[in-house]
Protein backbone atom coordinates (compact mmCIF):
# COMPACT_ATOMS: atom_id res chain seq x y z
CA UNK A 1 0.00 0.00 0.00
CA UNK A 2 1.23 3.35 -1.11
CA UNK A 3 1.60 6.28 1.92
CA UNK A 4 0.23 9.78 1.10
CA UNK A 5 4.06 11.02 1.36
CA UNK A 6 4.87 8.52 -1.35
CA UNK A 7 1.30 9.43 -3.99
CA UNK A 8 2.35 13.25 -3.43
CA UNK A 9 6.18 12.77 -4.04
CA UNK A 10 5.15 10.99 -7.51
CA UNK A 11 2.78 14.10 -8.32
CA UNK A 12 5.37 16.12 -7.49
CA UNK A 13 8.13 14.58 -10.18
CA UNK A 14 5.47 13.98 -12.78
CA UNK A 15 4.62 18.08 -12.47
CA UNK A 16 6.05 18.80 -15.75
CA UNK A 17 8.77 21.59 -15.32
CA UNK A 18 7.66 24.83 -17.47
CA UNK A 19 9.94 26.53 -19.82
CA UNK A 20 12.68 23.51 -19.66
CA UNK A 21 12.96 20.49 -22.45
CA UNK A 22 13.53 17.19 -20.11
CA UNK A 23 17.07 17.09 -21.24
CA UNK A 24 17.57 20.70 -18.91
CA UNK A 25 15.15 19.63 -16.11
CA UNK A 26 17.75 17.86 -14.30
CA UNK A 27 19.75 21.42 -14.33
CA UNK A 28 16.78 23.23 -12.84
CA UNK A 29 18.31 24.26 -9.20
CA UNK A 30 15.86 23.57 -6.31
CA UNK A 31 16.54 26.88 -5.51
CA UNK A 32 17.99 29.59 -7.68
CA UNK A 33 18.11 32.73 -5.81
CA UNK A 34 20.02 35.81 -7.70
CA UNK A 35 21.01 39.52 -6.46
CA UNK A 36 17.88 39.47 -4.15
CA UNK A 37 18.09 42.41 -1.90
CA UNK A 38 14.93 43.12 0.57
CA UNK A 39 14.82 46.50 2.50
CA UNK A 40 12.39 47.46 5.29
CA UNK A 41 11.08 50.91 6.63
CA UNK A 42 11.84 50.88 10.14
CA UNK A 43 10.74 53.03 12.68
CA UNK A 44 8.68 56.57 12.83
CA UNK A 45 11.27 58.21 10.82
CA UNK A 46 11.21 55.78 8.25
CA UNK A 47 14.73 54.13 7.85
CA UNK A 48 15.57 51.71 5.77
CA UNK A 49 17.36 48.92 6.92
CA UNK A 50 18.96 46.27 3.80
CA UNK A 51 17.73 43.13 5.21
CA UNK A 52 19.00 40.96 2.39
CA UNK A 53 21.56 42.61 0.26
CA UNK A 54 22.82 41.17 -3.12
CA UNK A 55 22.47 37.61 -2.36
CA UNK A 56 22.64 35.01 -4.50
CA UNK A 57 22.66 30.98 -4.13
CA UNK A 58 22.02 28.12 -5.89
CA UNK A 59 20.65 24.93 -4.17
CA UNK A 60 21.12 21.67 -6.10
CA UNK A 61 18.03 18.84 -5.95
CA UNK A 62 18.34 16.82 -2.94
CA UNK A 63 21.22 19.02 -0.73
CA UNK A 64 21.08 20.22 2.80
CA UNK A 65 21.99 23.57 2.48
CA UNK A 66 22.76 25.52 5.82
CA UNK A 67 22.69 29.38 6.28
CA UNK A 68 24.55 30.34 8.97
CA UNK A 69 24.08 33.51 10.78
CA UNK A 70 23.75 35.70 14.08
CA UNK A 71 20.71 37.72 14.52
CA UNK A 72 19.47 40.37 12.67
CA UNK A 73 21.79 38.57 9.67
CA UNK A 74 18.65 37.91 7.68
CA UNK A 75 18.36 34.48 7.37
CA UNK A 76 14.84 34.63 8.25
CA UNK A 77 13.97 37.26 5.73
CA UNK A 78 15.58 35.43 2.71
CA UNK A 79 13.06 32.16 4.71
CA UNK A 80 10.24 34.41 3.95
CA UNK A 81 10.82 35.83 0.70
CA UNK A 82 11.48 32.13 -0.80
CA UNK A 83 8.40 31.06 0.79
CA UNK A 84 6.51 33.47 -1.12
CA UNK A 85 5.58 35.68 2.44
CA UNK A 86 7.39 39.01 1.23
CA UNK A 87 7.52 40.65 -2.28
CA UNK A 88 11.30 41.02 -3.63
CA UNK A 89 12.93 44.96 -3.87
CA UNK A 90 14.79 43.31 -6.26
CA UNK A 91 16.59 40.01 -8.07
CA UNK A 92 15.02 36.88 -8.98
CA UNK A 93 13.83 34.08 -6.67
CA UNK A 94 12.86 30.70 -8.31
CA UNK A 95 11.70 27.33 -6.98
CA UNK A 96 12.52 24.27 -9.01
CA UNK A 97 12.36 26.66 -12.14
CA UNK A 98 8.90 28.53 -10.85
CA UNK A 99 9.39 32.33 -9.72
CA UNK A 100 8.08 33.12 -6.84
CA UNK A 101 6.71 36.33 -7.98
CA UNK A 102 4.69 34.82 -11.47
CA UNK A 103 4.20 31.77 -10.17
CA UNK A 104 3.45 32.22 -6.94
CA UNK A 105 0.71 28.87 -6.28
CA UNK A 106 2.91 26.77 -8.20
CA UNK A 107 6.01 27.85 -5.66
CA UNK A 108 3.42 27.16 -2.65
CA UNK A 109 2.57 23.59 -3.51
CA UNK A 110 6.04 22.36 -3.86
CA UNK A 111 7.56 24.05 -0.32
CA UNK A 112 6.86 23.94 3.30
CA UNK A 113 8.78 25.52 5.92
CA UNK A 114 9.30 25.04 9.60
CA UNK A 115 9.96 28.34 11.41
CA UNK A 116 11.67 28.49 14.91
CA UNK A 117 8.28 28.95 17.25
CA UNK A 118 5.70 26.21 16.09
CA UNK A 119 3.04 27.68 14.39
CA UNK A 120 -0.45 26.10 15.18
CA UNK A 121 -4.01 27.05 16.65
CA UNK A 122 -2.76 26.02 20.10
CA UNK A 123 -6.31 25.41 21.26
CA UNK A 124 -6.52 22.97 18.79
CA UNK A 125 -5.19 19.02 18.98
CA UNK A 126 -2.44 17.86 16.65
CA UNK A 127 -4.91 16.20 14.61
CA UNK A 128 -6.73 18.97 14.05
CA UNK A 129 -3.97 21.29 13.10
CA UNK A 130 -2.87 18.72 10.81
CA UNK A 131 -6.26 17.79 9.29
CA UNK A 132 -6.06 21.64 8.94
CA UNK A 133 -2.70 21.55 6.99
CA UNK A 134 -3.92 18.75 4.91
CA UNK A 135 -6.97 20.14 3.50
CA UNK A 136 -5.20 23.70 2.36
CA UNK A 137 -2.63 21.60 0.25
CA UNK A 138 -5.84 20.06 -1.18
CA UNK A 139 -5.12 16.60 0.62
CA UNK A 140 -7.74 13.97 1.77
CA UNK A 141 -8.14 14.20 4.96
CA UNK A 142 -8.35 10.79 6.42
CA UNK A 143 -5.22 9.84 4.79
CA UNK A 144 -3.38 12.42 5.92
CA UNK A 145 -4.07 11.75 9.31
CA UNK A 146 -2.49 7.97 8.54
CA UNK A 147 0.38 9.65 7.50
CA UNK A 148 0.82 11.81 10.21
CA UNK A 149 0.43 9.11 12.54
CA UNK A 150 3.14 7.31 10.97
CA UNK A 151 5.27 10.69 10.87
CA UNK A 152 4.82 11.53 14.79
CA UNK A 153 5.48 7.64 15.45
CA UNK A 154 8.77 7.83 14.15
CA UNK A 155 9.40 10.99 15.71
CA UNK A 156 8.45 9.41 19.04
CA UNK A 157 5.23 10.92 19.75
CA UNK A 158 2.11 8.13 20.28
CA UNK A 159 -0.96 8.36 18.85
CA UNK A 160 -3.00 8.89 22.50
CA UNK A 161 -1.41 12.39 22.91
CA UNK A 162 -2.60 13.55 19.22
CA UNK A 163 -6.24 14.47 20.29
CA UNK A 164 -5.20 16.60 23.20
CA UNK A 165 -4.26 20.81 22.99
CA UNK A 166 -0.97 21.50 21.48
CA UNK A 167 -1.21 24.23 24.85
CA UNK A 168 -0.61 20.93 26.84
CA UNK A 169 2.21 19.65 24.75
CA UNK A 170 5.90 20.51 25.34
CA UNK A 171 7.75 22.70 23.00
CA UNK A 172 9.75 20.02 22.08
CA UNK A 173 6.78 17.64 21.06
CA UNK A 174 5.13 20.95 19.55
CA UNK A 175 8.37 21.63 16.99
CA UNK A 176 7.91 17.90 16.30
CA UNK A 177 4.12 18.22 15.38
CA UNK A 178 5.25 20.93 12.75
CA UNK A 179 7.98 18.88 11.28
CA UNK A 180 5.56 16.46 10.96
CA UNK A 181 3.01 18.83 9.55
CA UNK A 182 5.74 20.15 7.07
CA UNK A 183 6.09 16.76 5.92
CA UNK A 184 2.62 15.91 5.48
CA UNK A 185 2.71 17.75 2.28
CA UNK A 186 5.52 16.09 0.73
CA UNK A 187 6.94 19.48 0.57
CA UNK A 188 10.29 19.07 -2.27
CA UNK A 189 11.61 22.17 -1.07
CA UNK A 190 11.31 22.15 2.90
CA UNK A 191 12.59 24.80 4.49
CA UNK A 192 13.79 24.63 8.64
CA UNK A 193 13.98 28.09 9.93
CA UNK A 194 16.04 27.10 13.19
CA UNK A 195 13.96 24.12 13.71
CA UNK A 196 15.52 22.87 16.74
CA UNK A 197 16.19 26.59 18.74
CA UNK A 198 15.19 26.09 22.11
CA UNK A 199 14.78 22.34 22.55
CA UNK A 200 15.89 20.02 25.07
CA UNK A 201 19.26 17.75 23.91
CA UNK A 202 17.18 14.21 23.54
CA UNK A 203 14.36 16.18 21.04
CA UNK A 204 16.91 18.15 19.17
CA UNK A 205 18.74 14.63 18.69
CA UNK A 206 15.43 13.16 17.82
CA UNK A 207 14.87 15.93 14.71
CA UNK A 208 18.31 16.23 13.51
CA UNK A 209 18.01 12.56 12.71
CA UNK A 210 14.93 12.70 11.31
CA UNK A 211 16.40 15.47 9.17
CA UNK A 212 19.14 13.04 7.93
CA UNK A 213 16.57 10.08 7.70
CA UNK A 214 14.86 12.30 5.34
CA UNK A 215 17.37 13.00 2.97
CA UNK A 216 18.01 9.31 2.48
CA UNK A 217 14.95 8.35 1.70
CA UNK A 218 12.88 11.38 0.30
CA UNK A 219 13.10 13.48 -2.74
CA UNK A 220 13.05 16.51 -0.17
CA UNK A 221 15.76 19.92 -0.87
CA UNK A 222 16.13 21.27 2.68
CA UNK A 223 17.21 24.74 3.53
CA UNK A 224 18.14 24.35 7.31
CA UNK A 225 19.09 28.22 9.43
CA UNK A 226 20.53 27.49 12.69
CA UNK A 227 22.63 29.32 14.86
CA UNK A 228 24.20 25.30 16.08
CA UNK A 229 27.35 25.27 14.62
CA UNK A 230 27.63 21.37 15.40
CA UNK A 231 24.02 20.79 13.67
CA UNK A 232 24.75 22.62 10.62
CA UNK A 233 28.27 20.80 10.53
CA UNK A 234 26.26 17.27 11.06
CA UNK A 235 23.24 17.89 8.77
CA UNK A 236 24.60 20.52 5.49
CA UNK A 237 25.94 19.46 2.58
CA UNK A 238 26.80 23.17 1.82
CA UNK A 239 26.99 26.40 4.32
CA UNK A 240 27.00 29.44 3.82
CA UNK A 241 27.25 32.44 6.14
CA UNK A 242 24.90 34.99 5.86
CA UNK A 243 26.05 38.55 8.13
CA UNK A 244 24.72 41.71 7.49
CA UNK A 245 22.54 40.37 5.03
CA UNK A 246 25.41 39.16 2.72
CA UNK A 247 26.66 36.09 2.12
CA UNK A 248 30.31 36.34 3.04
CA UNK A 249 31.31 32.93 2.64
CA UNK A 250 29.71 29.67 1.35
CA UNK A 251 31.03 26.00 0.77
CA UNK A 252 30.94 22.86 2.19
CA UNK A 253 32.04 22.55 6.18
CA UNK A 254 34.93 21.12 5.24
CA UNK A 255 35.46 23.42 2.47
CA UNK A 256 34.84 26.76 4.72
CA UNK A 257 37.56 24.93 6.90
CA UNK A 258 40.27 24.56 4.14
CA UNK A 259 39.63 28.29 3.37
CA UNK A 260 41.53 29.59 6.20
CA UNK A 261 43.34 26.85 7.65
CA UNK A 262 46.75 28.52 6.51
CA UNK A 263 45.89 31.83 8.59
CA UNK A 264 44.63 29.82 11.33
CA UNK A 265 47.68 27.87 12.40
CA UNK A 266 45.62 25.02 13.98
CA UNK A 267 42.88 22.94 12.68
CA UNK A 268 39.73 25.32 12.33
CA UNK A 269 36.27 24.68 13.20
CA UNK A 270 33.21 25.62 12.06
CA UNK A 271 33.43 28.40 14.63
CA UNK A 272 36.62 29.61 14.03
CA UNK A 273 35.40 29.64 10.02
CA UNK A 274 32.07 31.94 11.35
CA UNK A 275 34.22 34.42 13.42
CA UNK A 276 37.09 34.50 10.54
CA UNK A 277 34.42 35.68 8.35
CA UNK A 278 31.85 37.52 10.36
CA UNK A 279 33.85 39.08 12.91
CA UNK A 280 31.74 37.84 15.93
CA UNK A 281 30.53 35.19 17.36
CA UNK A 282 27.65 33.26 17.32
CA UNK A 283 27.31 32.39 20.80
CA UNK A 284 28.09 35.68 21.92
CA UNK A 285 24.96 36.71 20.10
CA UNK A 286 23.31 33.74 21.42
CA UNK A 287 23.98 34.14 24.69
CA UNK A 288 22.65 37.59 24.21
CA UNK A 289 19.14 36.24 23.43
CA UNK A 290 18.98 34.52 25.70
CA UNK A 291 19.72 36.96 28.44
CA UNK A 292 16.97 39.33 26.82
CA UNK A 293 14.43 35.95 27.49
CA UNK A 294 15.82 35.47 31.17
CA UNK A 295 14.66 39.35 31.53
CA UNK B 1 -9.51 18.73 -10.33
CA UNK B 2 -10.89 22.06 -11.81
CA UNK B 3 -9.98 25.63 -10.03
CA UNK B 4 -13.01 25.80 -8.29
CA UNK B 5 -13.68 22.34 -7.29
CA UNK B 6 -9.69 22.61 -5.71
CA UNK B 7 -10.81 25.98 -4.21
CA UNK B 8 -13.62 24.75 -2.74
CA UNK B 9 -12.45 22.41 -1.01
CA UNK B 10 -9.59 24.11 0.39
CA UNK B 11 -12.20 27.09 1.56
CA UNK B 12 -13.79 23.85 3.88
CA UNK B 13 -10.55 23.90 5.68
CA UNK B 14 -11.60 26.96 7.11
CA UNK B 15 -14.90 25.49 7.66
CA UNK B 16 -13.59 22.83 9.64
CA UNK B 17 -10.48 24.65 11.75
CA UNK B 18 -12.89 27.60 12.77
CA UNK B 19 -15.85 24.50 14.07
CA UNK B 20 -13.21 22.98 15.98
CA UNK B 21 -11.74 26.56 17.41
CA UNK B 22 -15.32 26.57 18.30
CA UNK B 23 -15.29 23.21 19.66
CA UNK B 24 -12.06 23.91 21.57
CA UNK B 25 -13.27 27.31 23.23
CA UNK B 26 -16.68 26.20 24.30
CA UNK B 27 -17.13 28.26 27.46
CA UNK B 28 -16.44 30.99 25.60
CA UNK B 29 -18.93 30.18 23.42
CA UNK B 30 -21.25 29.54 26.22
CA UNK B 31 -20.47 32.75 28.28
CA UNK B 32 -21.12 34.77 24.84
CA UNK B 33 -24.25 33.14 24.35
CA UNK B 34 -25.72 34.49 27.80
CA UNK B 35 -23.84 37.86 27.34
CA UNK B 36 -26.07 37.95 23.76
CA UNK B 37 -29.33 36.41 25.36
CA UNK B 38 -28.52 38.57 28.43
CA UNK B 39 -28.28 42.26 25.89
CA UNK B 40 -31.47 40.89 23.88
CA UNK B 41 -33.42 40.57 26.86
CA UNK B 42 -32.03 44.15 28.38
CA UNK B 43 -32.95 46.12 25.14
CA UNK B 44 -35.98 44.44 24.72
CA UNK B 45 -37.63 44.56 28.53
CA UNK B 46 -37.69 48.50 27.35
CA UNK B 47 -40.08 47.75 24.96
CA UNK B 48 -41.97 45.61 27.96
CA UNK B 49 -41.54 48.53 30.15
CA UNK B 50 -42.98 50.45 28.36
CA UNK B 51 -46.48 48.87 27.66
CA UNK B 52 -46.12 48.72 23.75
CA UNK B 53 -46.28 45.04 22.04
CA UNK B 54 -45.22 47.07 18.64
CA UNK B 55 -41.87 48.72 20.63
CA UNK B 56 -40.99 44.81 22.21
CA UNK B 57 -41.20 43.22 18.76
CA UNK B 58 -39.21 46.64 17.14
CA UNK B 59 -36.60 45.88 20.02
CA UNK B 60 -36.51 42.05 19.76
CA UNK B 61 -36.36 41.82 16.01
CA UNK B 62 -33.67 44.78 16.14
CA UNK B 63 -31.48 42.30 18.64
CA UNK B 64 -32.19 39.47 16.71
CA UNK B 65 -31.01 41.08 13.47
CA UNK B 66 -27.90 42.50 14.98
CA UNK B 67 -26.83 39.79 16.76
CA UNK B 68 -26.73 37.34 13.56
CA UNK B 69 -25.24 40.79 11.31
CA UNK B 70 -22.82 41.71 13.82
CA UNK B 71 -21.33 37.65 14.40
CA UNK B 72 -21.13 36.88 10.59
CA UNK B 73 -19.32 40.33 10.39
CA UNK B 74 -16.93 39.79 13.49
CA UNK B 75 -16.22 36.28 12.05
CA UNK B 76 -15.31 37.68 8.63
CA UNK B 77 -13.87 41.29 9.86
CA UNK B 78 -11.54 39.03 12.75
CA UNK B 79 -10.15 36.11 9.88
CA UNK B 80 -6.97 37.95 9.50
CA UNK B 81 -7.13 38.97 13.33
CA UNK B 82 -7.46 36.08 15.04
CA UNK B 83 -4.30 33.99 12.85
CA UNK B 84 -2.44 37.17 14.02
CA UNK B 85 -3.61 36.25 17.63
CA UNK B 86 -2.54 32.84 17.37
CA UNK B 87 0.63 33.03 15.18
CA UNK B 88 -0.35 31.49 12.03
CA UNK B 89 -0.54 33.97 9.86
CA UNK B 90 1.98 32.79 7.91
CA UNK B 91 1.67 29.66 7.93
CA UNK B 92 -1.80 29.82 5.92
CA UNK B 93 -0.63 32.72 3.88
CA UNK B 94 2.06 30.50 2.77
CA UNK B 95 -0.44 27.46 1.84
CA UNK B 96 -1.36 27.17 -1.96
CA UNK B 97 -5.17 28.90 -1.01
CA UNK B 98 -6.32 32.29 -3.04
CA UNK B 99 -7.33 34.60 -0.35
CA UNK B 100 -11.35 34.22 -1.57
CA UNK B 101 -11.18 30.65 -0.46
CA UNK B 102 -10.27 31.36 3.10
CA UNK B 103 -12.46 34.30 3.09
CA UNK B 104 -15.74 32.34 1.37
CA UNK B 105 -14.54 29.19 4.46
CA UNK B 106 -14.47 32.43 6.87
CA UNK B 107 -18.05 32.92 5.35
CA UNK B 108 -19.72 29.95 5.39
CA UNK B 109 -18.86 29.16 8.68
CA UNK B 110 -20.01 32.23 10.07
CA UNK B 111 -23.67 32.44 8.63
CA UNK B 112 -23.86 28.71 10.00
CA UNK B 113 -22.47 29.42 13.62
CA UNK B 114 -24.51 33.04 13.18
CA UNK B 115 -27.65 31.13 12.51
CA UNK B 116 -27.35 28.78 15.14
CA UNK B 117 -26.65 31.19 17.49
CA UNK B 118 -29.16 33.66 16.70
CA UNK B 119 -31.65 30.54 16.86
CA UNK B 120 -31.04 30.14 20.29
CA UNK B 121 -31.51 33.47 21.19
CA UNK B 122 -34.42 33.60 19.77
CA UNK B 123 -35.93 30.95 21.24
CA UNK B 124 -35.12 32.60 24.60
CA UNK B 125 -36.90 35.61 24.03
CA UNK B 126 -40.17 34.06 22.65
CA UNK B 127 -40.27 31.84 25.63
CA UNK B 128 -39.35 34.90 27.93
CA UNK B 129 -41.38 37.17 26.00
CA UNK B 130 -44.42 34.52 25.32
CA UNK B 131 -43.97 35.55 21.24
CA UNK B 132 -46.78 34.90 19.15
CA UNK B 133 -44.76 33.68 16.20
CA UNK B 134 -47.20 31.95 15.01
CA UNK B 135 -47.57 35.10 12.05
CA UNK B 136 -44.28 35.87 11.53
CA UNK B 137 -43.13 35.53 8.10
CA UNK B 138 -39.78 33.54 8.46
CA UNK B 139 -39.48 33.11 4.84
CA UNK B 140 -39.05 37.02 3.94
CA UNK B 141 -37.30 37.86 7.42
CA UNK B 142 -34.86 35.27 6.38
CA UNK B 143 -34.42 36.12 2.92
CA UNK B 144 -34.20 39.76 3.79
CA UNK B 145 -31.39 38.26 6.79
CA UNK B 146 -28.95 36.57 4.14
CA UNK B 147 -29.46 39.86 1.69
CA UNK B 148 -27.93 41.93 5.03
CA UNK B 149 -25.84 39.24 5.69
CA UNK B 150 -24.18 38.89 1.99
CA UNK B 151 -23.48 43.11 2.27
CA UNK B 152 -22.52 42.75 5.81
CA UNK B 153 -19.65 39.70 4.58
CA UNK B 154 -18.67 42.47 1.67
CA UNK B 155 -18.18 45.08 4.53
CA UNK B 156 -17.03 42.29 6.75
CA UNK B 157 -13.96 41.08 3.81
CA UNK B 158 -13.14 45.04 3.07
CA UNK B 159 -12.42 45.44 7.23
CA UNK B 160 -10.03 42.04 7.18
CA UNK B 161 -7.51 43.50 5.46
CA UNK B 162 -7.08 46.62 7.96
CA UNK B 163 -4.84 44.27 10.58
CA UNK B 164 -3.00 43.48 7.30
CA UNK B 165 -2.45 47.09 6.62
CA UNK B 166 -1.80 48.52 10.18
CA UNK B 167 -0.72 45.62 12.34
CA UNK B 168 -1.61 47.69 15.92
CA UNK B 169 -4.54 49.59 14.95
CA UNK B 170 -6.65 47.06 12.46
CA UNK B 171 -8.51 45.51 15.05
CA UNK B 172 -8.99 48.77 17.03
CA UNK B 173 -10.69 49.98 13.72
CA UNK B 174 -12.94 47.06 12.62
CA UNK B 175 -14.38 47.36 16.34
CA UNK B 176 -15.43 51.32 15.63
CA UNK B 177 -16.86 49.78 11.98
CA UNK B 178 -18.78 47.40 13.79
CA UNK B 179 -20.21 50.18 17.18
CA UNK B 180 -20.38 52.25 13.83
CA UNK B 181 -22.65 50.12 12.43
CA UNK B 182 -24.93 49.69 14.96
CA UNK B 183 -25.49 52.90 15.78
CA UNK B 184 -26.43 54.23 12.43
CA UNK B 185 -28.59 51.36 10.95
CA UNK B 186 -31.74 52.30 12.94
CA UNK B 187 -32.36 48.36 14.18
CA UNK B 188 -33.91 49.75 17.66
CA UNK B 189 -35.20 53.43 16.85
CA UNK B 190 -35.90 54.69 13.26
CA UNK B 191 -33.28 56.72 11.60
CA UNK B 192 -35.37 59.61 11.95
CA UNK B 193 -34.19 60.57 15.19
CA UNK B 194 -30.49 60.86 14.26
CA UNK B 195 -28.40 63.79 13.64
CA UNK B 196 -29.25 64.74 10.02
CA UNK B 197 -25.36 63.72 8.99
CA UNK B 198 -26.07 60.77 11.30
CA UNK B 199 -28.92 60.17 8.48
CA UNK B 200 -26.68 60.32 5.91
CA UNK B 201 -24.31 58.03 7.07
CA UNK B 202 -26.78 55.08 7.98
CA UNK B 203 -27.40 54.93 3.89
CA UNK B 204 -24.29 53.45 3.72
CA UNK B 205 -25.04 50.55 5.81
CA UNK B 206 -26.97 47.53 5.02
CA UNK B 207 -28.78 46.96 8.02
CA UNK B 208 -30.56 49.90 7.60
CA UNK B 209 -32.13 48.61 4.62
CA UNK B 210 -32.75 44.76 5.65
CA UNK B 211 -33.77 46.20 9.15
CA UNK B 212 -36.30 48.05 7.41
CA UNK B 213 -37.57 45.58 5.31
CA UNK B 214 -37.65 42.67 7.43
CA UNK B 215 -40.17 44.84 10.48
CA UNK B 216 -43.37 44.23 8.80
CA UNK B 217 -42.06 40.04 8.17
Amino acid sequence: MTTVLEQVNRQATARPEPRLSSADATDVPALLVEHLTKQFMVGRKRKPVVAVNDVSLRIRRGEIYGILGANGSGKSTLIRLVSTLLTLDSGRVEVFGHDVQREEMAVKRVINRVSVDAAFFKKLSPHENLSYAARLYGMDARAAKQEAIRILARLGIGEKRLGRPLEQMSRGMQQKVAIARALLTSPTLLLLDEPTTGLDPRSKLDVQTFIEEMRDTHDATIVLTTHDLDEAERLCDRIALLNDGRIVAEDTPEGLKTMIAAEYGKEPTLKSVFMTFTGRSLDDDIGEEESKEDD
Amino acid sequence: MTLMARELKASFAFVERNFNLTKRYWGWEFAWLIYSIAGALAVSLIGRSEGSERLLLVLVVGAIFWNFLSLVFEFIAETVQWERWEGTLEYTFMAPVRRYAQLMGSAIYAIGYGLVHTAVVLTVLALFFQLDLSHANFATAGAFILLGSLSFMGIGIAAAILPLMYVERGGQMVFVIQSVLLLVSGLYYPISVLPGWMQAVSHISPATYASTACGPA
